[in-house]
């Protein structure tokens, strides 16, 4: 029963990470612009978050350190601290866009006012990290937000072309349309990696291992964990590809709103489908949002070594618990500005890239370090593939903002 | 005992005699004996770490946490693993007062027992 629970970590930190509002407005942008073609990167992404998500959380059950920790006491004061600035800034602008992306879907359910929507946002999520210990939190938002599944079943509904889908996980540049330029599609290469493995989900990945407690012997469970969860997530990344390409393109329906994507399993589903599809956004919204304010609270619990944890009594950890709930507040108060949550959301997709290299690097020399790792250090294949990934994301931080610029967030 | 202190002590995690986090080793002060250079003290406290950071980093982070450091004997130190566990409670160094000062805020919310 609790290999079964510890399946949920995985898979909330998949559902919550991959479709989270960036992702979502991405791959069905992707597939609206450029067809099937951006497949690979939804596959090149999946495999690089499965390596550090392993390595991070094998790293925590061998040696109970998190991410942050193992950033700081490497790189030492003056780097880890650039990191853990930019992180958390990143974190607080993805929960930003998060909350924003609630709000959106809620004001297609109700007809109510956005500032009220926003608020009952902010107070829902307060109260559920309040009252529900991580592993609710877990089995909630995991569970509801599988409801997207809505978009894998409208997917296969949609008949898509098999040979031509399986024929883009392999790299290859489209026949750009009119009005497509070269540099629009690395822009939504690198985005979509981006969004993809975005450095959230390992810090909390691993955060939460520590939390529920992973001892060496959970490394089996842990490359199943992160081999599954986000295998899964990232069948929702092809699905969402698939409507974007083959539903909203051929209808000319520009999907800049996450709601256009609710659109096709309306189609076929009518209001069952509608209504699936947007509680399922919404709960994975959300879920997002609460991982990215949890992680701004570990990430500086864990720099300068306070108490930390959601499964401590919140004055046990009371810096920590302060913490989230300000990352939380803070968001509410920028979103209640009236800022545009779609351009937080690219904000945050390109400032994410550009410090996964600074997350990366100590992580994998950790893993590599027998003197700490033990029997668990990594083997060939780990640092192999940790190399490759490694270089990948460096080459896509050194792109990201030159691209966001001469490519006006992908609009060219 | 040597023991490679950039590697293994410094950055670390400070662990007191219950287990409980209670800060980083933010900094060491060393001192010469015998001709040797060994570890007098723990420093913890951001302030002391932060010195060096250019150009405001330092400033912005006295700011925020104080440069109040506290310095804890090195024969205050149990063991040096993953973290460096001390001999007592956080408390009998002076560690934890703004966790303490948090906690306080933290009872007035509802719900929070």
């Amino acid at each position: 029963m609790s290999k079964f629970l510890e399946i949920f970590l995985g898979i909330l930190t998949a559902m919550g990470g991959f479709v989270e509002v960036g992702e979502l407005v991405f791959s069905v942008q992707a597939g609206a612009k450029f067809g099937y073609s951006l497949l690979w990167v939804v596959l090149l992404g999946t495999i690089g978050i499965i390596v550090y998500g392993e390595m991070a959380g094998r790293i925590a059950a061998v040696t109970k350190q998190p991410v942050m920790s193992i950033i700081r006491a490497r790189t030492g004061f003056p780097v880890g601290i650039v990191v853990l600035v930019a992180a958390n800034l990143v974190s607080l602008l993805t929960c930003t866009a998060e909350i924003g992306g609630m709000a959106m879907v809620l004001s297609l359910l109700v007809a109510w006012p956005h500032a009220l929507l926003l608020v009952l946002s902010v107070l829902a999520l307060l109260a559920s990290v309040w009252l529900l210990s991580l592993q609710w939190i877990e089995r909630v938002f995991g569970l509801l937000g599988l409801l997207l599944i809505a978009y894998m079943v409208t997917a296969v509904r949609l008949d898509p072309d098999w040979t031509k889908l399986l024929a883009s996980f392999a790299p290859n540049i489209p026949q750009l349309g009119p009005g497509h330029s070269g540099i629009t599609y690395a822009y939504f290469v690198v985005a979509l990696a981006s969004s993809i493995m975005l450095p959230y989900e390992t810090y909390f990945y691993a955060s939460g291992a520590i939390e529920d407690g992973w001892k060496p012997e959970d490394v089996t469970t842990n490359r199943m964990v992160a081999g599954i969860g986000f295998v899964l997530g990232s069948v929702l990344a092809v699905a969402l590809v698939i409507v974007g390409a083959d539903f909203l393109a051929p209808k000319g329906i520009d999907p800049e709103l996450p709601g256009a994507a609710a659109l096709a399993p309306a189609s076929f589903y009518g209001q069952a489908g509608l209504l699936t599809a947007l509680l399922g956004m919404l709960f994975a919204f959300a879920g997002a949002a609460i991982e990215n304010a949890l992680t701004v609270a570990y990430n500086l619990a864990q720099f300068f070594g306070w108490p930390w944890g959601k499964e401590q009594r919140p004055q046990q950890a009371a810096r920590f618990t302060s913490t989230w709930i300000a990352v939380f507040v803070i968001a509410g108060l920028v979103m209640l500005t009236g800022v545009d949550p779609i351009s937080l959301v690219e904000y945050s997709i390109v400032f994410a890239v550009v410090i996964l290299p600074l997350t990366y690097l100590p992580v994998l020399m950790f893993a590599r370090d027998r003197r700490v790792m033990g029997s668990h250090v990594n083997g060939r294949l780990a640092s192999g593939l940790g190399w490759f990934y490694l270089a990948v994301v460096s080459l896509a931080a050194l792109a990201a903002i030159p691209l966001l610029i001469l490519s006006h967030g992908g609009a060219v | 005992m040597s023991l490679d202190l950039v590697r293994m002590v410094l950055d670390h995690q400070l662990v007191d005699v219950d287990g409980i986090d209670c800060g980083k080793v933010d900094d060491l002060e060393l001192e010469q004996a015998g001709g040797k250079l060994r570890v007098r003290a723990i420093v913890a406290g951001p302030g002391s770490a932060a010195t060096e950071l250019w150009p405001f980093g330092g400033w912005i982070i006295r700011k925020l946490f104080g440069t109040a450091a506290t310095k804890i004997p090195w024969h205050e130190v149990v063991t040096v693993d993953c973290k460096v566990e001390l001999r007592l409670h956080a408390e009998s160094f002076g560690l934890l007062a703004a966790e303490r000062r948090a906690a306080r805020w933290i009872s007035r919310l509802p719900l929070s027992e």
